[in-house]
């Protein structure tokens, strides 16, 4: 009897080993993706959305059986916000946790920081949260991001002016002075110098500025035909507010950040309207490609898991998960990755194109987006509308700017 | 007593440091080295405050302002003007200890919340003359919100460990000689009674001076050598308030105005937010700050700075 239940001990224990023994070999099978991001300091609300995108792909992609058969892992770590933080966690990530893989954060200062750590390991890093021109002059071979160029995204806003009756003359442009926005402004500059429009006011101020009026009121007393803002968020919604204070209303305004994102919209109601935003990607575009089906569906799966709209930034990150995610499926890889196999998928990332949920990708010599168009939207009836490029428009730009005494 | 406890800290502090110089001759991850060496390069920063602020009771808010100027010193000397790394860092200190002298003549003759704005809004001033002084002079020298890109070094981290231990070896070592010299003791006679200090002989804004501009010399070798670590610098990111905000914390948890306070308060923070952030990434700031505020009101001046009180020690 004592033996018969000892030998029903010694079996049980066997199959909890051999359980756990699958367990760790089945942990050991998964694709483990380090991310450094920010989820706290200036850009930890920015970071939080890249998270959510990444997080999204992982749960799809396991849902749908992995990559070449082995799951997603992801590790995130907070970079507080600081470069030197995020170039510690990518050498914590690679050579701590073994990471098989690294997808890129939030911020041109934080990537800055971490593209030499994955270059030095000669890691792939996708990124779809940073745009700095300077990025992509450093000759790194293992960088990558799905986002154009920061002053090529905000040329829809400016062409689209060619498009109009009667055509703007003259531009103010206007820009908060960190390196997205001020590159924004230059990239204002660039094409409207091309489209042949006079910029007879240009201005950088102090992200904390807190009197947009005064600002804006010596802006307005130089009659500019289209006002030009290299912004984030509360740049963009700070500037509205002015405007209508100080009852400005020029015959078009556009933003480099901030009229996407949806809490715009939400604050603003019926005050958005006329706005025009750049953009790289909206839910309407007529994209489609593996893993997520068309751009909508993207949407609609991140509104079912998030309850939100997704913004173009969050759909950056996963089309930069998912061109990596293809390269892994096409040259048949199984984690764990060796170094060998890293040098193929940098490879496979300059070679290839990839057609997904996000539009095209094709990363140049330099590892910028060199596929992808830039959009400018509206809003209209507080709808985001594509207006620029025509062939993706669905809808009429809506111009001159209405003005606010008429609204 | 006293004595025989000094030299025997400092016999363990010259041993330990000498065992640091072997340090990666024996650590093979890259990782564990950075995290090293990123723990003495905030002992060492943590220090620079303290020699200051901590000796003579002047509350410096603007530290990393010497941090910054450090930092594009050698950014512009290697990218404009071609200079070696190492000739770039000695300039970086001499100009941030230069400008600290400047400054330092007429500000430390303002007293308690006079100095400490004085001293954050000279570093603030900084980061918006680096923001705006190419665009409004038509140059290109700061490059604004562009940032400047440094070579990459392509060194390994033994590289940056071998920059910033000696640099922290001199910061703990000044904190030495403070202690135990004539100039150590008038900056403790100025946080006690400034006045009474004057009256006593003691050269009270020479010593205030002496002590600002060493940690601003300082100051400046570390900005640098994070510099040219990250490769990319922009006037948000070295002029960051938080910086200085970490260095105060660093300080105060571990003992303001004693020698050790720096090190423990900068090991026991950077080590503590490394190992809570890697497992609770949503949660770690809230207990690092729950863990700070429990560590302040038990150890209300400081781990160092109870032990020192309730050991009656005169130095540690």
């Amino acid at each position: 009897m004592v033996l018969k239940s000892f030998r029903s001990i010694l079996i049980v224990m066997l199959v909890c080993f051999l359980s756990a023994g699958f367990a760790c070999a089945a942990q050991k099978a998964a694709w483990k993706i380090g991310v450094a991001v920010s989820l706290t300091g200036v850009f930890g609300k920015d970071g939080s959305l890249v998270k959510d995108a990444y997080t999204l792909w992982q749960e799809t992609v396991n849902s749908n059986g992995g990559i070449n058969g082995a799951p997603v892992e992801l590790i995130f770590y907070d970079d507080k916000s600081d470069p030197a933080t995020t170039a510690k966690l990518t050498e914590q990530l690679i050579v701590s946790d073994k990471v098989d893989l690294l997808l890129g954060g939030f911020g041109s200062s934080q990537l800055f920081a971490a593209s030499p750590v994955a270059e030095k390991y000669q890691y792939p890093l996708i990124s779809g949260g940073a745009s700095s021109n300077k990025l992509f002059e450093r000759g790194f071979k293992y960088y990558f991001s799905t986002l154009g160029k920061a002053t090529e995204e905000v040329r829809g806003c400016v062409d689209i002016f060619s498009e109009v009756t009667p055509k703007p003359k003259t531009a103010a442009i206007i820009g908060a002075d960190i390196l997205f926005t001020s590159l924004a402004c230059d990239g204002f500059k660039k094409y409207c110098q091309k489209n042949g429009i006079e910029v007879i006011h240009f201005e950088l101020f102090p992200m904390a500025l807190q009197d947009y009026n005064s600002l804006l009121m010596k802006v307005k007393n130089k009659k500019p035909d289209v006002l030009l803002v290299g912004s984030h968020l509360l740049v963009a919604m700070k500037t509205i507010k002015a405007m209508k204070e100080i009852d400005f209303s020029p015959k078009a305004v556009a933003f480099s950040y901030g009229p996407t994102v949806p809490k715009f919209v939400e604050d603003l109601k019926g005050d958005s309207n006329y706005v025009i935003a750049a953009s790289e990607w909206t839910p309407n575009m007529p994209y489609s490609g593996k893993v997520f089906g068309k751009a909508d569906d993207f949407s609609q799966l991140y509104i079912k898991r998030f309850n939100r709209r997704p913004d173009y930034v969050e759909a950056a990150a996963a089309g930069g998960a998912v061109a990596q995610q293809e390269v892994l499926e096409e040259l048949g890889l199984k984690p764990p990755l060796s170094k060998e196999n890293r040098i193929k998928i940098m490879e496979a990332l300059h070679k290839d194109k990839f057609e997904t949920f996000y539009g095209k990708i094709q990363f140049g010599a330099d590892g910028a987006n060199e596929a992808h168009p830039p959009v400018a939207v509206q809003i209209q009836s507080e709808k985001l509308e594509n207006v620029f490029p025509l062939e993706y428009a669905e809808a009429k730009i809506l111009y001159p700017f209405k003005p606010w005494k008429e609204r | 007593m006293n004595f025989k406890i000094d030299r025997i800290i400092l016999i363990i502090f010259l041993g330990i440091t000498a065992a640091l110089a072997f340090l990666p001759n024996f650590v093979e991850s890259e990782y564990l080295l950075r995290l090293i060496t990123v723990v003495i390069f905030w002992i060492g920063i943590a220090g620079c405050w303290n020699m200051m602020s901590g000796y003579t009771g002047y509350i410096d808010f603007g530290p990393v302002v010497y941090f910054g100027i450090g930092s594009y010193v050698v950014a512009i000397a290697m990218t404009k003007y071609g200079i070696p790394f190492f000739p770039s860092l000695f300039i970086s200190g001499l100009i941030s200890g230069s400008v600290a002298f400047l400054v330092g003549i007429p500000t430390l003759r303002l007293k308690g919340a006079y100095f400490a704005i004085a001293t954050f809004a000279f570093a603030e001033a900084m980061k918006q003359i680096a923001l705006e002084f190419d665009r409004t002079f038509s140059v290109s020298f700061f490059q604004g919100s562009d940032g400047i890109t440094l070579p990459i070094s392509g060194h390994d981290n033994s590289f940056f460990f071998y920059c910033v231990l000696p640099v922290t070896f001199l910061v703990v070592l000044a904190h030495y000689y403070i202690e135990h010299s004539k100039f150590g003791y008038g900056l403790k006679a100025i946080k006690e009674a400034e006045t009474a200090a004057e009256i006593s002989g003691v050269n009270t804004t020479a010593n205030k001076l002496g002590a600002y501009v060493s940690s601003a010399f300082f100051l400046g070798l570390f900005g640098a050598i994070e510099a040219y670590w990250i490769t990319y610098i922009t006037p948000s990111d070295v002029f960051n308030v938080q910086k200085t905000v970490q260095m105060v914390i660093m300080t105060l948890l571990g003992g303001m105005g004693t020698f050790l306070g720096p090190v423990v308060g900068a090991t026991f923070l950077t080590l503590i937010s490394e190992s809570l952030g890697a497992r609770f990434v949503e949660y770690y700031l809230i207990m690092i700050g729950g863990i700070i505020i429990v560590a302040i009101l038990i150890m209300p001046n400081g781990i160092i700075g109870s032990l020192k009180i309730r050991k009656k020690l005169r130095f540690i």
